[in-house]
């Protein structure tokens, strides 16, 4: 592990993507900036520019229509990235695709989860995911950032 | 009440920072009857599959392979909706108070539990399984006209291990059909 390595495991950058869905997730997220939960205890810095961050929350199941945006941004961060699907539309598709159990089929319009559109790190599920699961995948988020060379 | 316990939490962050501690510490506040992770209950639990079919996101599958069955919730898809609580006839299901989900990988997120599969005498299709037929069997006998008990008693052994066609189909030839019980005409 280098110096670098540990500096950004110290301090990550978080950009937060709504692909699409209920809006429900950006709620609980709000939540974890909150004194209560406070992210920011982690040296998180919340920014919302993805050229800027190393960790970017994806919530919400990727429809056709937003997978090519999803991938654009995805792209404009700069390595190394780590990405944090949030919730359980973003995890599989939840209630908005077909099929059952593991086996995830699209619909005309949803695809399934991020993982359909980009690499995904860390999981969290939950419908929402409450404040402190958000706060585990966060953690586990850096971790991994401070892994990675 | 609701200002009631708003002032006492402001009281309370004189003293003590309101702030949890919670990846290096317990979490703050996990209040009863909170939806977590829904799991099987082992002993209760007989397999007839009611949780599969009325799973809201699906998550919940069935899985018939050989001589088991296997129910299975892949919880990254699973919304916390608690309809499998719900509508389980015999409380083999409840959401946990669990929701430390996160994870690196979602294939293995299953949970499951396995049963010992009844196939067709006659055509080897899937019936039900040993737990879910004889649940099935006490409630039909519970709940019957007690003059007739003895005689769906003696029906019932007979085609307990077969699937739906093949009662219909042997209905006759096993003297099993129904109209007999009605024809029987009682004195009330």
């Amino acid at each position: 592990m280098g110096i670098m390595s540990w500096a950004r495991g110290k301090s990550p950058w978080i950009a937060v993507l709504h692909a699409g869905g209920c809006n429900n997730c950006d709620i609980e997220v709000l939540d974890v900036l909150t004194p209560r939960f406070d992210v920011e205890r982690l040296g998180v810095l919340w920014k919302q520019n993805p050229r800027h961050a190393d960790i970017l929350i994806t919530n919400g199941c990727v429809s056709k229509h937003s997978k090519v945006f999803v991938k654009r941004i995805f792209d404009q961060m700069l390595a190394p990235k780590k990405v944090i699907a949030l919730g359980t539309c973003a995890c599989t598709g939840g209630i908005f695709v077909e099929g059952e159990g593991a086996n995830i089929e699209e619909t005309h319009t949803i695809v399934g989860g991020v993982d359909t559109a980009i690499p995904v790190d860390v999981y969290v599920p939950g419908c929402p995911p409450k404040p402190e699961a958000i706060i585990q995948g966060v953690a586990l988020a850096i971790e991994k950032l401070k892994q990675s060379e | 009440m609701v200002k009631i316990t708003a002032i006492k939490e402001a009281l309370k962050a004189l003293f003590k920072p309101a702030t949890t501690k919670y990846p290096h510490g317990p979490p703050s506040h996990v209040p009863p009857g909170i939806r977590g992770l829904p799991q099987f209950k082992d002993d209760n639990c007989i397999g007839c599959g009611a949780c599969a079919v009325c799973c809201s996101a699906k998550a919940i599958s069935i899985e018939d392979k050989g001589k088991t069955r296997r129910l299975s919730i892949h919880y990254p898809r699973c919304i916390f909706c608690g309809r499998c609580e719900d509508i389980c006839p015999e409380d083999g299901i409840a959401l946990s108070d669990r929701f430390e989900l996160a994870a690196y990988d979602k294939k293995e997120a299953d949970v499951s539990i396995e049963f010992k599969l009844v196939r067709c005498k006659e055509c080897n299709a899937v019936v039900s399984t040993k737990e879910h037929l004889a649940k099935v069997k006490e409630r039909i006998l519970e709940n019957i006209d007690p003059r007739i008990v003895d005689e769906v008693a003696a029906d019932l052994a007979k085609y307990e291990n077969l699937c739906v066609d093949c009662r219909r189909k042997l209905s006759y030839q096993l003297n099993t059909h129904t109209q007999k019980y009605y024809s029987q005409r009682w004195e009330t």
